[in-house]
């Protein structure tokens, strides 16, 4: 039995997690990381806390086990674990997209920006005024068209 | 943690975001986002996008008057009615056809009340940004052709002298450019007795006609991008067929061939640019009076079916058609269609959002 080689991830809480090496490179700053030889010990990543770590690596171990062929059943099993992956509450999505994007994973990166994309188009004003209680990041970028719509109100 | 994410994740967002009302309404969130969407990058490869959702035109007449409807047509769902459609001023009270589209474009084209008199115009109308520009054709040229070059995203307008008998010479207009240009047609055919026909299908950034000599013979081709007219000799079972037509089928040309008193109607693709024509599928229509408005992507076909009602009053409906099935959906659409206007096919897109002329002369 071979044994995988494993890399050791330190995070933001000061926990370590052990990871197969073939799952810690599909962030590309790891990969740059462990090529620049900097992972002697554990790879630095003081700005992602415990949650968001786990959900990343569990994200990226799915990934690289799925055998990536042209299987209409794999293809399936992925899009139905994205898509649940996704169903998280915005706090969660706005930390992951910092991460993700810290981490350089395109492929999570193109789910979390189409999730948002596909949250914030066609809403009405009531939805989005709905959202603007509910979260302050996405209040950030409906602020202009929630004046609008109080403007139009006024005439 | 801070409350903003940084700018260039916003960016990632929001080109992911494709109904272009959902981007028009982005506009007025920040500087930033409007200089985004409003950047000639963005809008082109917003334009290119091949997920855009799709629209049908229809013009319609009810109780003597007409009427402008678009229905969303995805290829995932059934074709429903979306909202009703205002022309764009320039064009009201004038009799005009619809010469094409192209990425999400309606090519307009008809003799205007323009500023010169009365004037044979080109207006460029994007229904789903409500925005138009009208250009003037000049004197004794007449529009063959209307296309967005896929590479620059820029729209392009071809017109040739002498009604629509080819010649030597044509113009191109660019909208970047506002002006005319003359171009040579390097075409081999006998041009003394060669006429195009008067509906030209654009695909992958190639205008087609079929050129006529009393009989259909050759399909010619004008490339946007290289701005070159290329030509393609029917083969002999289809070059003298008498009801013929063009189409875009699944993404390839096909020429359609309405037989037996248009009971039946053969379809026959051109798979790659210069490869024979292969012959696909058969379909049989009821009626004379059915014609295909366009293929769905899944094959089945969208049409247009004219039937009597009481008192022979003509009504014309839209129906999704199933060659396979023989399953027919009624589209909610239904009135007196005027059979010289063109129902047509547009997707949604955010060209013309920064054009601010209205006239080209």
């Amino acid at each position: 039995m071979s044994f995988s080689k494993t890399i050791m991830l330190r995070n933001y809480d000061g926990e370590t997690f052990v990871v197969d090496e073939v799952v810690a490179v599909e962030p590309q700053t790891i990969e740059h990381m462990i090529e620049d030889g900097c992972a002697n010990t554990s790879i630095p990543l003081p700005n992602i806390t415990s949650k968001i770590l786990s959900k990343v690596i569990e994200h990226c171990k799915k990934h690289v086990e799925t055998p990536n062929s042209n299987e209409k059943d794999a293809k399936a099993d992925l899009k139905s674990f994205d898509f649940d992956f996704v169903k998280a509450d915005q706090g969660t999505l706005f930390d992951l997209i910092l991460a993700v994007n810290y981490l350089n994973i395109k492929g999570l990166l193109d789910l979390i920006y189409q999730t948002i994309a596909d949250m914030i188009k066609g809403k009405t004003p009531e939805e989005e005024e709905e959202m603007r209680r509910v979260n302050a990041w996405v209040f950030s970028c409906f602020v202009g068209v929630t004046c609008l719509y109080f403007k139009s109100k006024k005439i | 943690m801070s409350d903003n994410i940084p700018f260039e994740l916003q960016v990632g967002i929001i080109k992911r975001v494709l109904p272009v009302k959902s981007l028009i309404r982005f506009r007025s969130v920040s500087k930033q986002w409007k200089s985004l969407i409003d950047s000639p990058e963005f809008i082109a490869d917003h334009t290119v996008n091949p997920a855009q959702p799709q629209h049908l035109l229809v013009k319609y007449i009810v109780d003597s008057k007409e009427k402008h409807v678009s229905i969303s047509d995805n290829d995932d769902s059934l074709p429903h009615h979306n909202s009703s459609l205002i022309v764009p001023p320039t064009i009201i009270d004038t009799i005009f056809s619809i010469l094409d589209c192209s990425h999400g474009l309606v090519c307009l084209y008809g003799d205007f009340r323009g500023p010169v008199s009365r004037s044979k115009m080109t207006v460029l109308w994007n229904p789903s940004i409500r925005k138009s520009v009208g250009i003037v054709i000049p004197n004794e040229f007449v529009v063959l052709g209307f296309g967005v070059c896929p590479k620059t995203s820029d729209p392009k307008i071809v017109a040739i002298k002498n009604g629509n008998r080819i010649d030597s010479k044509a113009v191109v207009f660019t909208l970047s450019s506002g002006a005319w240009r003359s171009i040579t047609t390097n075409l081999h055919l006998p041009l003394n007795s060669m006429h195009l026909s008067r509906k030209p299908v654009v695909i992958d950034g190639v205008i087609h006609w079929i050129a006529f000599d009393n009989l259909p013979r050759w399909i010619i081709s004008f490339d946007l991008t290289s701005e070159e007219f290329g030509e393609v000799e029917l083969p002999d079972s289809l070059a003298h067929a008498a009801n013929l037509s063009i189409s875009n089928f699944k993404g390839s040309l096909s020429v359609l061939i309405y037989k037996e008193a248009a009971v039946v109607c053969d379809v026959w693709t051109m798979i790659k640019t210069g490869d024979p024509m292969t012959r696909f599928t058969t379909a049989s229509f009821k009626r004379e009076s059915d014609r295909i408005i366009r293929f769905m992507k899944n094959g089945q076909m969208i049409r247009e079916h004219i039937c009597m009602r009481p008192r022979n009053f003509p009504v014309t409906t839209l129906e999704v058609y199933d060659s396979y099935s023989e399953h027919r959906n009624y589209l909610r659409v239904s009135g007196f269609f005027d059979p010289h206007i063109m129902k047509t096919s547009y997707t949604e897109s955010l060209l013309l959002l920064n054009h601010s002329v209205s006239v080209i002369l």
